[in-house]
């Protein structure tokens, strides 16, 4: 289903999606600690790795988890229901069983900037410990006779020591100790490019405070260096001096490359919401010795984690689901497709992707920032259209089909039998009577026998066209549809079809519509009383049907207690699907991907099928089907409601559903029976109410062939029709561009039918102009037939 | 059928070879050698060549 306003700026959301948004811990962690990541590995068991994560993101891990207060519990979804995920006794586990805490040392090339830091407290030694890593010439100034600064207190001295000597031992800097600096020449005298003061709380700031008041990033520039504040001097203690100053040196590095003066923006906020991630938690794993977990203690405390991330669209969206792509990702691929370019080595990578999605508004609806990928996916599907690079073979089928229902052997615009005007019309859609004409002319003589004013539209609502990008031919579709209804007197439409109803409201919303099942609540008689189906219904009774909604209603609340009402007065209990209120999806058909990418429509009705073990009852004909072709057993609403009519001709009325036979997941009508079924609706409904004969359609081609029932249920399978065999086998006797086997005395030849070419081996059989099918085969690659060749020019007629 | 099927051109009479063939698809164009007679030009696409290289060409392009 497709709304109004997702044609237009359908990519507008993309923006906000909120998949690389960090976790809560990592939002809160002063040191933006890669949290998902660390506990991934610890779940591993990867001790070493695990501390890596910890370590490269704190520089000094022992300082780090020794002064850490783990703001991180706060902001963990589970200390809301019960406790927080133990991190700083997971970050001290990986400390405890990694084998070494050193880095390797890796041998770069010198760099020639020189930084001075001035103050050997914990930002000044950890922004020196980044640059020194990065082969800067870093030179530490510390006033004191030890470095460390004003931190003695509050940490083990021997501890941070170690640390110091762990991360630094291979290195190479300058440190000067009892060194008191005061003014802002000695970096010039020195020939500093930049200077990193953390001099601690009310300490020499060389005047970069009053000068930088009004930057919230206390930085300026001086005669060519940089001048960077930090630690306790701007207000940062303890773990947030070590973090400031490994943030400070990212933003001293950026200016020696780049000359831009900015320190990186804090890691404080993350867009995600926490309700959903609240739930009632395992207890924490306490360490057995009261202080420090055990290899186990620590895997289990890690098992407890919720990785918290926004994965609306995993769970939501088919599409997503399927690909394991978000829609960030998604955008890309299709962006890249539709962008204008003929070149060979241009990807287009979304082609499939774009012809081979399904209906997938839902996601818009569930994603915290409405991404409409569905809008996005149409928009790229007119936008390959305009540029004359659709449809493809994806789309080649439906639309034909589409001019097939609307083409004269199929499409009929009647007034009521008998009379000029209609108050209302039937219009039951393409594939209704594609599929079961039965229903469609039952359907018609009760709504007639109700109102004898009421008459009949059949073709197609034009959604093929819009799903295949062909906005022209999907105006001209509807503009048939409101001449039509114009020609009828502007009456009512009643549609059998959610997807029709879908986009009458959309695109025609002039024309008053109603649907079938609400139609048939108020006039046919049920004993159920509408407002309590539930208790008019045994609660033994059977049999047992789930109730499944289309995605083209998923918002009709009117239809859907319409289609539960007449399922209650068959005598039908109906439980509801686990989520058919929270996601009504799509059951692969709807965008019509089956063509383009039929492993990922088996994929979605096997997953709909798998929502309950129930029996479905469809109101969608395609539903049915597809579910039925999936070997679920699927009935259609209607089927209760005239089966026996269809069978006795007896009264038009909710028949008792035990009457009717169990259903089955068998027989749903072939690609070329749904053509014939149509033909045969129009010649009945013409016959049976106007008593009218239609001529029967003239055969495009008069050849007799005969297909075995396995070659039938490959061309199904392959979409290809019997009419286009014939017209293949036709073609090659008429023009004798054929082939001989003389083995087997087979023909082959081939035509080309829209964006195909159809090949087809056939037997002439005895009888004249009779043909056996033996085999039948088709490809998209076309290739240039022989138009001058031997210096001959042919003659073609593909 | 387990021997190999020979198709001759029905017009012609003759049998099918290897000859060049322009071939087309989503956009992007490409020469490759395809059964034809070599009489008249009809180039012949064999199901197993159809359901197979062929097939795995238009996917590959299709992904591309």
């Amino acid at each position: 289903m497709i709304k109004a306003g997702s044609d237009t700026g359908a990519a507008a959301n993309f923006n906000d999606c909120l998949q690389n948004e960090p976790p809560f811990c990592r939002a809160a962690c002063p040191f933006g600690l890669n949290v998902p990541e660390l506990i991934s590995r610890i779940r591993q068991g990867r001790w070493d790795a695990a501390m890596r994560v910890y370590r490269d993101a704190t520089g000094f891990p022992r300082t780090a988890a020794a002064l850490c207060h783990s703001p991180c519990k706060q902001a963990c979804p589970l200390s809301q229901g019960g406790s927080a995920v133990e991190l700083r006794l997971l970050e001290q586990a990986c400390i405890d069983f990694a084998g070494s805490l050193s880095r390797t040392a890796y041998n770069l090339p010198k760099k020639k900037q020189r930084v001075a830091i001035v103050g050997g407290g914990l930002a000044g030694l950890s922004c020196a410990l980044r640059l020194i890593k990065k082969k800067y010439h870093v030179e530490i100034f510390e006033a004191e006779t030890r470095i460390g600064g004003g931190k003695w207190d509050c940490i083990d001295e021997n501890l941070f020591l170690l640390d110091v000597r762990e991360q630094l031992e291979q290195d190479e800097y300058v440190l000067h100790l009892q060194t008191v600096l005061q003014h802002r020449a000695f970096a010039e005298n020195r020939s500093f490019n930049a200077v990193f003061v953390a001099t601690g709380a009310g300490g020499e700031d060389f005047g970069i405070l009053h000068a930088s008041r009004e930057s919230e990033f206390a930085v300026i520039e001086d005669f060519g260096i940089g001048w960077f504040a930090g630690g306790s001097l701007i207000g940062k203690e303890g773990v947030f001096a070590l973090a400031d100053g490994l943030r400070a040196a990212s933003a001293i590095e950026k200016y020696l490359l780049s000359g831009v003066m900015r320190r990186p923006l804090e890691l404080e906020n993350t867009r995600l919401s926490p309700e959903p991630f609240y739930r009632p938690s395992l207890n924490p794993i306490i360490p057995q010795n009261g202080f420090a977990y055990t290899k186990n203690e620590a895997t289990e405390e890690a098992a407890r984690c919720l990785k918290c991330r926004c994965d609306t669209c995993l769970l939501c969206c088919d599409l997503c689901a399927y690909t394991g792509k978000q829609p960030l990702r998604l955008r890309d691929e299709i962006e890249a497709t539709i962008v204008p370019g003929t070149s060979e080595i241009k990807a287009t990578p979304a082609k499939r992707l774009l012809s081979g999605s399904n209906t997938a508004s839902i996601l818009r609806e569930h994603c915290p920032v409405q991404i409409d990928l569905e809008g996005f996916i149409l928009e790229g599907r007119r936008s390959m259209h305009r540029q004359k690079k659709m449809p493809w073979a994806f789309h080649d089928f439906w639309l034909r089909d589409m001019a097939f229902s609307d083409g004269e052997d199929c499409a009929l615009c009647m007034p009521p039998p008998g009379r000029m005007t209609s108050r209302r019309v039937f219009f039951p859609g393409c594939q209704l009577g594609a599929s079961d004409p039965d229903l469609v002319e039952s359907a018609y003589a009760r709504l007639l026998s109700d109102d004898a004013e009421t008459g009949l539209l059949l073709r197609c609502c034009g959604a093929p066209a819009e799903w295949s990008g062909d906005e022209s031919l999907h105006e001209a579709s509807l503009s048939a549809i409101r001449a039509a209804w114009i020609n009828l007197g502007s009456p009512e439409f009643i549609l059998a079809c959610p997807t029709c109803m879908d986009i009458f409201r959309r695109r025609l919303p002039d024309i008053p519509v109603r649907s079938l099942y609400e139609t048939f609540v108020d006039i046919i008689p049920t004993n159920a009383s509408p407002d309590e189906p539930d208790e008019t219904v045994d609660m033994r009774a059977e049999p047992v049907f789930a109730v499944f909604d289309p995605c083209a209603a998923r918002h009709d609340t009117a239809v859907k207690a319409a289609v539960r009402r007449l399922a209650a007065a068959a005598g039908i209990r109906i439980i509801p699907l686990p989520d058919q209120d929270r996601f009504g999806r799509c059951c692969g058909r709807g965008g019509q991907p089956s063509i383009a990418d039929p492993d990922f429509a088996f994929f979605v009705a096997s997953q709909r099928i798998s929502e309950s073990p129930l029996p479905y009852i469809a109101y969608c004909i395609n539903c049915r089907d597809v579910f039925r072709d999936a070997g679920k057993p699927c009935r259609h609403i209607l089927e209760f409601l005239f089966h026996e009519e269809m069978t006795h001709g007896g009264d038009l009325s909710v028949q008792a559903a035990e009457s009717i036979p169990a259903p089955t997941s068998t027989s749903t009508a072939s690609a070329s029976e749904r053509r014939s079924n149509r033909i045969f609706l129009k010649e009945r409904l013409l016959s049976r109410f106007w008593q009218q004969s239609q001529s029967a359609p003239k055969p495009v081609v008069d050849k007799c062939l005969q297909i075995g029932s396995a070659l039938l249920e490959q061309m199904d399978r392959d979409y290809i029709l019997e009419e286009e065999a014939r017209c293949v086998v036709e073609y090659c006797e008429r023009t004798g561009r054929r082939f001989l086997n003389p083995s087997t005395l087979c023909y082959a030849g081939c035509k080309k039918i829209g964006h195909i070419t159809l090949w087809a081996e056939y037997r002439p059989l005895e009888r004249d102009g009779v043909y056996e099918l033996t085999g039948i085969w088709a490809h998209r690659v076309e290739i240039e037939p022989e138009v001058i060749w031997n210096g001959r020019k042919a003659d073609l007629d593909m | 059928m387990d021997e190999k099927q020979t198709w001759i051109c029905d017009r012609c009479g003759v049998e099918l070879e290897l000859i060049e063939a322009h071939l087309k698809y989503l956009d992007r164009q490409f020469r490759h050698k395809i059964p034809r007679c070599p009489r008249c030009g009809l180039f012949f696409i064999p199901e197993d060549l159809a359901r197979g290289r062929i097939r795995e060409v238009e996917k590959a392009l299709e992904d591309k």
